[in-house]
């Protein structure tokens, strides 16, 4: 099954048999990616939109001197760009982390299914609503919290939707990321991530290594953070 | 603790792989090279004698420059 993660431990039960086949059927393709591919750039047009199905993929903005800012992170079972399909071109550049496996649905294909599934439509909606709810919150991490708050916090999210999906058991989860990656998401060069990511360890609360991550305490991670992970409708 | 957004906590500087980071109060979190660092050090002390001043002035009702 293609949408297996789709919205699961969010409100998966809501999708019905028949939607979740019509929407099975409305995969053009499945492929797999190598990693650091650039699968969608900005402005140019676009006709399909992309699900995820292993692997991580970002979502990125560059400045006028080439620095990168990561405005997402997407895990598996994530719609990384359905918001293409009404708008039609991306604002934005999406491209690949590690290797990844990705579907894409075409929107032809959407067009003339969702006038057919209004309770389908309404969870894709749901489904963007959810990167509209973290592209606030990642707008909080970075107006309102320090270094060390920052990178704690975007691991807390990343465990929380890791966890929703089975990928992490709330302690012990693979982020394949570089201190570079890091810092494109923290807004802080390399150096300072270390700096923080030694810190965080010191404190026994985090560590990362070559891609792995465990969290010592998570509850003290969320305090540090001023993490609550409600925005992310896990449960409910 | 901010009052209506004004700090009255200082941020923390660090040198690391010759970077000087700046962490807090609040959203700060940059590196800057040492010159740039010891530029933001004396634009800020500047900055802060300034301020001292136009409280004082505020206090005494005399208007600002």
């Amino acid at each position: 099954m293609i949408f297996a993660d789709f919205l699961r431990n969010r409100r998966r039960e809501q999708l019905s048999d028949q939607d979740l086949a019509a929407l099975e059927a409305s995969v053009s393709q499945v492929r797999k990616t190598h990693a650091r591919q650039i699968i969608a750039q900005a402005g140019e047009p676009i006709s399909c939109s992309t699900y995820l199905m292993d692997g991580f993929i970002c979502r990125y903005m560059d400045d006028r001197n080439g620095l990168r800012q990561l405005v997402a992170v997407h895990v598996p079972g994530d719609f990384v760009d359905l918001h293409g399909y009404p708008l039609r071109r991306l604002d934005h550049d999406v491209a690949t982390l590690g290797a990844c496996r990705i579907a894409l649905v075409p929107h032809a294909t959407l067009d003339r299914l969702l006038p057919e599934r209004p309770n389908l439509t309404k969870l894709l909606w749901f489904s963007t609503l959810l990167d509209a709810a973290m592209h606030r919150e990642w707008i909080f991490r970075l107006g309102r919290l320090d270094a060390v708050a920052r990178i704690g916090h975007f691991f807390c999210e990343m465990e929380a939707k890791l966890r929703a999906v089975g990928l992490s058991d709330g302690s012990r989860f693979t982020l394949p990321l570089t201190q570079a990656d890091l810092g494109e998401a923290c807004g802080m060069t390399s150096v300072h991530i270390n700096r923080m990511l030694r810190e965080l360890r010191e404190r026994k609360l985090l560590q990362m290594q070559r891609g792995k991550v465990t969290i010592f305490d998570l509850a003290a991670l969320r305090r540090l953070c001023d993490y609550d992970p409600s925005y992310l409708f896990i449960g409910g | 603790m901010p009052r209506d957004g004004v700090f009255d906590e200082s941020g923390k500087a660090y040198a690391e792989e010759g970077q000087v980071m700046l962490d807090g109060p609040d959203g700060v979190a940059i590196s800057m090279t040492p010159d740039a660092a010891d530029e933001t050090g004396h634009e800020l002390i500047r900055a802060a004698s300034e301020a001292r001043e136009q409280i004082g002035e505020m206090k005494s009702g005399t208007p600002g420059g």
